[in-house]
């Protein structure tokens, strides 16, 4: 870090002599006409360069320019104002409402900045500052609730836990479904390769969360195909078009220091009961030795709680094996949690001169985990600049070096080592902050499974959880360089050429290690993966633009692109120990093979694209585009796609006179489009290889036949769509309003189709798939209130997603993914990812047959759910007085289903709360039972009483579902901010130019949950099989702290 | 700059741009770097025997629905499958899935790319592993796909029955023992984990398995002119030495599963039965010490099968006896068909009159191997002497043919539960706490994804079955 320091005292003393050389600084203050009041954020230009600055929080600007120069103010909702300086240094002026006029500018594809005005398809955008004083972990979600038609998911609350992202709806069956991201130019590889599952692993943050929040100056959301067109084959998910910031021509140099604490805590856990203890009847309890006795069973059927009763504990041996009381822990598992500690700080520095834009910055994470000993950090050093090298001939470049490390990631799923299972397969009197000394404590008796290893209320099934967490580590160390240069030459005022090249490139170590012990792997484990990652891209562009008369104009643009990509992976693996504690691949137990694999993969894209807009009366707008695709995955004699894209908008409002105090701005538009996916293709997909086993049979290699069989015939998938919107501006702009209606559709869909397995195979690759998405999207914007002091912002989103698998080539389903015996599935007729298990057994009026007491299952599968919402919603309300801001943002999503393991195996363990239901008394099921016979039921209420054990180890079991599928359905308090900027006033004489101090926090409460036990937004990873099913989450968390915001 | 000059530039800079772009160099970009495009036929074979074994001694197969329902294990915690409550992800994974695909599927591979090398003896190889793995899951399910299986240009394959698929089966070992008697083409024996290369041996477990499954359908269809055949012309296991057996290797994760389970992976609950301690208790069979160890009260002590609600303070992980330690050893071999099976079908076959020979002489040989695999050969003697155990004549000798096949085939799940099945002997009584309805076991159901990915073939396959998709209803060579 000091060598990182010292290299960045030079860049500064670099960058400061860049700010000398203008001709004369300017300054100046900015207010609006109504009432007087200060204006920031107007842009104020030097005329005919693209030199500028924009006005601070008190409607203050500064720049240099030439003494003869022009300076063009221009503010969204204000008439554009053109002063010549004439030697003056101070210009102050008043802005003049313009209702009319609308040039606000937002970032679409290729990186091109746009007015809002001429777009003809849907794009959102959102600033950095939305995000810059509360900054997640991972920046995607930081868009949660604030851009209609997209799908945040966050997978839990672990540190490093990943966030799945989609927009609109699902388009590819098995492939990606997230957006490809393009950051300043580079497209990042945003992959997950983390290896959580249902089964176990840890979850890994994808590629952009290694990009510093604070960098981020505006997320341009492109969310349809007509929008991401120009990205062709890499479009069919959208794209995610982020800028980070920059210096600006003639800014004076600033340095900002961005510095956040915040203390994370569980946001829920599941309701315990606490009045019956561990063992498998409630009469008697003996520990034995935690594998034989009742020790080894790992469930709350026991004797009841804080009765008086005494028996024999894992820690009897504090008293030489004496009876201890037999009570209740009710905030055992709420004291297991930690508080986590995040902060976060960055500090930039950024100016520019008349020919020179700069900024350095230098950012550090460190996030303390809410599971004991697990962290994850962040250090990102960044810079970026353009140069004037002469009118004509433009340079720059931007460079960021990102790393993330992690002592330790947690595992999910259903995996001794996820804390979560052994609070679930649990004994509801078990202290478990005795358990935390473990150095101190004796060893689990010999005999039982973990031996050696410090002793735990259960010695059979789990370890002593926080030696586990100690002892059995995931970590990672992971380096990315992301950098891109450019130059542009303008050949003539109408034509200019910029050619680019980008680079992703990065590199990764983790290791996993298991201690001697470590109940799933009793001889130890150590595992280390390496690997790296390269994406270049060089793009060349020419664009020509004119204004062939006064109502025609005409803009032509036509370039190329070309792809390649590297990936390598090796990985070698101790699977047992020789010597405990020695971490190395060579420490392999005598008679075991150190297992290597490795693998590379290669792939390029060559693309020619063209698109180009003719203009009417700068109010009507037709934009078109097309691009070829060559892609190496597909097969030779197939590798070539078209995508072409068209769209029209018109703004009503500059032909239709209306009284803009009403109607201010009304825009229709619509627009077709084609682009692709190589969906779930991955390189070498083609031809039919025989694969080895990692671990060879001694020194005899296993080849092996791979259960997939591949297709040398495939083509791209293919998305078509058509979007038609409104858009309307209503009372001076004070109401703004974005109506989207798409449809699209998705084609060619490539499908690992589950086959008979019969067939020698379990999938055949095929373009099999077809899937529709349609829907719309709602924008609303209002300012429900606005005096000189006092603003009041409220805006909402909505959006509504109706996806339909339309067809799987013949198949009836699909399997993603799924855990125990529920399927996440692909059905045809249903919206993508139906759950898909067995059902209770049901009479013709719908009530649930018991047989003896206990309720059947029907043998075959049923449809428990699905986990697409219904809707999807934000409502964010801003206030703003004087120097004091409010934000607060409620994001909710409602419809949709979750199987929730945590129900099951609570319910079978005894440990949830509703297992009280019928401990004493017994438990008559709610239903039916046949008095008939088989062939001739009659059936009625069913009145045999059961032991509340058999019922709900029935009911609740890996051989039924559907009890535990539940609404999934959430609203959230996502986020409130107050912050406060000190005047101007106090800080006049000090070297400082600004402070913000903001009180934040995030996803603070669950307004609204129909799901028990856990946070409805879950996920084992961003994986599309792992989406919509739950067992032992790690709990969401609740954030809460503060923000400096320092500019000098 | 004057326009020629922008021009020129322009059309070198597209010009560079469309002469590189398109696909130049694509073919060899996506040329994979990881695997192989084919290998030599022989190097399949290991692969094959160890999936096959694998998954026939995984507990979850082998050992829940195998040795429990057979009798000879039970379950002190986790008894769902020994009350016959199955895991549909269980049959589906680690039965139906990986026998047909890392089974039957490479074994066909292997046959085909032996075919191009004319590798007969590696032909034969190939023949026989598929013909096991077909009797093996037909023997399980009932109806099976075989004509139509293992072909990429079929996704989902029609169901033969089971007599059609036993048909097939003999052909498949018909043939294998024309092209070893043939004898040409070298076998890789590094590869072959089975017999090192040995092509004769092969032979014998081509026409032992033969055997095998004549016996199976011998109560369906006339077999007996077959099984003389094969007793008087073709070469069969002459001893332990010959028999078909995968030696596992001391460590995870080649050792034998069964070890790994219950040992390496501690599944404590694995115990042994009652109806077997007892019958062999009664017999005085100095196999037991071998195949159970004494409980914490030290006794032999076996628990009843399916028993709801265990641990309790009956039947816990104290007082009912652990499996011995000799078959908990991560080298215990996994058998095709051992020595002493092949002794006792064909005791069976005399006694029925299907083969000419002595009985008795075929049974003591298949008792006499079982106690030398388990070392206890110094009590034989005593043992046969036993008038219980001394083969008598008729149904009675039947009974205890089948009764000590049984006992042999201690941990061969699978195999030990199809006999009983068979056979009907020894006599079992469903487990206490049953889901069948007081109904032992007949089958596996078929694996539920089916119902999706071949429902049209699926339907039809269980209509042909003599019943519904029940575990109750029983394959075409059981005594219905």
């Amino acid at each position: 870090m000091k060598r990182i320091l010292s290299l960045l005292v030079c860049l500064l003393l670099f960058g400061s002599y860049a700010v000398f050389g203008q001709d004369m600084q300017i300054k100046g203050t900015v207010t609006i006409s109504e009432d007087g009041s200060t204006l920031p954020g107007v842009y104020v230009k030097i005329k005919g360069t693209n030199s500028g600055t924009a006005t601070d929080a008190d409607g203050m600007y500064q720049l240099g320019a030439p003494s003869n120069a022009t300076l063009v103010f221009s503010s969204i909702g204000y008439a554009e104002q053109e002063i010549v300086i004439g030697g003056q240094s101070v210009i102050n002026v008043v802005m003049l409402a313009d209702v009319t006029q609308m040039d606000e500018v937002v970032v679409t594809a290729l990186g091109i900045s746009r007015e809002k005005k001429a777009l003809s398809y849907a794009v959102q955008d959102v600033s950095g500052d939305d995000f810059s004083k509360i900054k997640d972990k991972n920046v995607i979600n930081s868009l949660s609730g604030r851009v209609a038609g997209v799908n945040i998911t966050n997978s839990s609350g672990a540190v490093g836990s990943s966030t799945r992202i989609v927009l609109r709806g699902v388009s590819s069956i098995t492939g990606s479904n997230e957006p490809l991201i393009v950051v300043d130019g580079i497209p990042i590889d945003n992959t997950n390769y983390g290896t959580a599952t249902n089964t176990g692993g840890f979850d890994l943050p994808s590629g952009i969360a290694d990009i510093n929040p604070d960098n981020i100056e505006n997320i341009s959301v492109l969310k349809g195909p007509n929008a991401a067109a120009l990205y062709g084959l890499r479009a069919a998910n959208g794209v995610l078009v982020i800028t980070t910031k920059t210096g600006k021509i003639g800014q004076k140099s600033v340095i900002k220091l961005n510095s956040s604490t915040t203390f994370e805590r569980p946001l829920v856990l599941p309701d315990f009961q606490n009045s019956y203890g561990q063992g498998p009847n409630k009469n008697y309890f003996e520990y034995g030795n935690g594998t034989t006795g009742d020790g080894g069973v790992d469930e709350s059927w026991g004797p009841p709680l804080d009765q008086g009763l005494e028996f024999v504990q894992w820690n009897s041996y504090t008293v030489g094996g004496a009876p201890l009381p037999w009570v209740s822990k009710p905030d055992n598992i709420k004291d297991f949690y930690e508080t986590g500690v995040t902060t976060d700080n960055s500090l930039s520095f950024e100016g520019g001169s008349q020919t020179i834009t700069y900024r350095l910055a230098v950012g550090m994470m460190k996030q303390k985990g809410i599971v004991p000993n697990t962290d994850f950090s962040k250090y990102n050093v960044s810079g970026n600049s353009t140069i004037a090298i002469t009118e004509k001939l433009k340079a720059g470049f931007n460079v960021s070096y990102n790393k993330s490390l992690s002592g330790n990631l947690p595992y999910g799923g259903y995996d001794a080592q996820n804390p979560v299972q052994g609070m679930i397969w649990s004994g509801r009197n078990i202290d478990f902050a005795a358990l935390k000394d473990y150095k101190n404590l004796p060893l689990a008796p010999a005999g039982t499974p973990i031996e050696g290893t410090p002793i735990n209320w259960n010695t059979q099934f789990q370890n002593n959880v926080y030696w586990s967490l100690d002892n059995n580590l995931n970590k990672l160390d992971k380096d990315n360089i992301l950098g891109s240069i450019f130059l542009s030459y303008e050949i003539t005022p109408d034509l200019s050429i910029t050619g680019k090249t980008s680079v992703d490139k990065w590199s990764s170590v983790i290791n996993e290690q298991k201690a001697v012990g470590a109940i799933e792997d009793l001889n130890g484990f150590y595992r280390e993966t390496d690997r790296s990652f390269m994406e270049m891209n060089s793009d060349i562009l020419i664009s020509y633009k004119k204004q062939l008369n006064d109502d025609f104009g005409i803009e032509l643009n036509a370039g190329g692109s070309s792809m390649s990509r590297k990936y390598s992976r090796i990985q070698g693996t101790a699977p047992q120990l020789e010597l405990p504690g020695v971490y190395n691949l060579s420490n392999v137990k005598s008679g075991v093979s150190t297992i290597l694999t490795n693998r590379l993969e290669e792939s390029k894209i060559n693309s020619i694209l063209g698109f180009g807009r003719v203009s009417f009366k700068d109010a009507i707008f037709l934009d078109f585009s097309g691009r070829n695709d060559w892609a190496s995955v597909l097969p030779l004699k197939d590798n070539s796609f078209f995508y072409p894209a068209v769209s029209l908008s018109a703004v009503i409002t500059d032909f239709v006179e209306v009284d803009p105090g009403t109607l201010t701005f009304l825009k229709v538009r619509g627009g077709w489009s084609k682009v692709g996916s190589i969906g779930a293709l991955e390189p070498y997909s083609l031809e039919q290889t025989f694969s080895f086993r990692e671990t060879p049979w001694g020194s005899v290699l296993l080849p092996f036949n791979p259960d997939e069989l591949n297709n040398p015939n495939l083509i791209s998938e293919t998305k078509t769509g058509y979007e038609l919107g409104l858009e309307a501006r209503f009372i001076n702009n004070r109401i703004s309003f974005d109506f989207t209606y798409f449809n699209e559709k998705n084609e060619d869909l490539i499908v690992p189709v589950e086959v008979s397995a019969a067939s020698g195979y379990i999938t055949a690759l095929d373009n099999v798939g077809e899937m529709s998405n349609k829907g719309f999207e709602i924008q609303l914007n209002t300012v429900p209130l606005k005096t000189a002091n006092f603003t009041m912002d409220l805006n909402f989103n909505f959006s509504k997603v109706k996806n339909i698998v339309e067809s799987l080539g013949g198949l009836e389903t699909l399997i993603l993914g799924g855990q125990w015996n529920v399927n996440l599935e692909a059905r045809v007729d249903q919206p993508y990812g139906v759950l898909f298990g067995p059902a209770y057994q049901r009479d013709d009026e719908g009530n649930i047959i018991h047989e003896a007491g206990v309720p059947l299952i029907a043998t075959d599968y049923k449809i428990l759910g699905n986990i697409q919402p219904d809707w999807r919603g934000g409502v964010s309300l801003g206030m703003h007085y004087k120097g004091i801001s409010f934000g607060s943002l409620i994001d909710a999503k409602m419809g949709g289903e979750v199987y929730s393991m945590t129900t099951t195996w609570g319910r079978y363990s005894g440990v949830l709360e509703e297992t009280l239901e019928g401990r004493e008394t017994g438990i008559t099921g709610v239903g039916v039972m046949n008095i008939g016979t088989s062939e001739n039921p009659e059936y009625v209420p069913n009145d045999v009483v059961v032991p509340g054990k058999l019922y709900n180890q029935t009911a609740f079991d890996n051989a039924v579902a559907e009890g535990s599928v539940f609404d999934a359905s959430y609203v959230k308090l996502r986020q409130v901010t107050l912050s406060y900027d000190l005047p101007s006033s106090l800080l006049s004489k000090t070297f400082i130019q600004g402070v913000t101090l903001s009180l934040v926090g995030r996803n603070l409460a669950i307004l609204y949950k129909k799901v028990p036990h856990i946070d409805p937004e879950t996920g084992f990873s961003s994986a599309n099989g792992e989406q919509g099913i739950e067992f032992g989450q790690i709990p969401s968390t609740r954030s809460l702290g503060f923000n400096i915001n320092l500019t000098f | 700059m004057n326009m020629k000059k922008i021009k020129l530039i322009i059309s070198v800079l597209l010009g560079l741009f469309i002469i590189s772009s398109c696909d130049d160099g694509f073919e060899d970009v996506n040329q994979n770097p990881n695997d192989a495009l084919t290998v030599p036929s022989g190097l399949l074979t290991a692969d094959i025997v160890r999936n096959a074994m694998n998954n026939s001694y995984s507990t979850f197969v082998g050992g829940d629905m195998g040795s429990c329902w057979a009798q000879h294990w039970a379950k002190v915690n986790y008894e769902d499958e020994e009350r016959y409550k199955v895991r549909p992800s269980v049959i589906e994974d680690l039965v139906w899935k990986s026998y047909y695909e890392d089974v039957i599927a490479d074994a066909r591979t292997m046959q085909l790319i032996a075919i191009e090398e004319e590798n007969d003896n590696t032909e034969g190889i190939a023949l026989v592993l598929q013909a096991y793995g077909y009797s093996f899951l037909t023997d399980l399910f009932g109806s099976i796909p075989f004509s139509e299986a293992i072909n990429p240009s079929i996704l989902s394959p029609a169901y033969d029955v089971q007599e059609t698929v036993y048909n097939g089966v003999l052909r498949m070992l018909d043939k294998a023992d024309s092209l070893f008697t043939v004898g040409d083409g070298t076998i890789n024996s590094s590869a072959d984990l089975i017999y090192a290369g040995d092509a004769a041996k092969w032979q014998k477990f081509a026409n032992s398995l033969k055997f095998r499954c004549l016996m199976r359908i011998s109560g369906k269809v006339n077999v007996a002119s077959q099984l003389q055949d094969i007793a008087s012309n073709r070469d069969i296991f002459g001893s332990a030495d010959d028999e078909a057996k995968l030696i596992y290797l001391g460590a995870d994760p080649n050792a034998n599963p069964i070890y790994e389970s219950v040992d390496y992976g501690n599944r404590l609950e694995y115990k042994v039965n009652s109806r077997m301690v007892d019958m062999m208790a009664d017999l005085g069979d100095p196999r037991l010490p071998v195949y159970a160890r004494k409980n914490s009260d030290d006794e032999y002590r076996g628990k009843p099968s399916g028993i709801n609600e265990v641990p309790n303070n009956d039947y816990n992980y104290d007082n009912v006896s652990a499996i011995g330690v000799k078959y908990l050893e991560p080298t215990l071999p996994g058998y095709f068909i051992s020595y002493s099976e092949l002794m006792f079908l064909m005791a069976e076959a005399v006694q029925k009159g299907y083969i000419t020979g002595t009985a008795s002489e075929y049974y003591n040989k298949g008792i006499a191997a079982s106690f030398e695999f388990n070392g206890v050969s110094d009590g034989f003697a005593a043992y046969i002497a036993n008038p219980t155990v001394a083969l008598k004549a008729g149904d009675e000798g039947l009974k205890q043919i089948a009764e000590q096949n049984w006992l042999g085939l201690f941990c061969q799940g699978i195999e030990a539960w199809t006999e009983t099945r068979r056979t009907g002997f020894p006599v079992l009584t469903p487990a206490i706490d049953d889901v069948l309805g007081g109904n032992l076991p007949a089958r596996y159901t078929f694996p539920v994804i089916e119902q999706s990915v071949n429902a049209t073939n699926y339907a039809a396959a269980v209509s042909s079955l003599n019943g519904p998709d029940l575990l109750t209803t029983k394959v075409w060579w059981m005594p219905q």
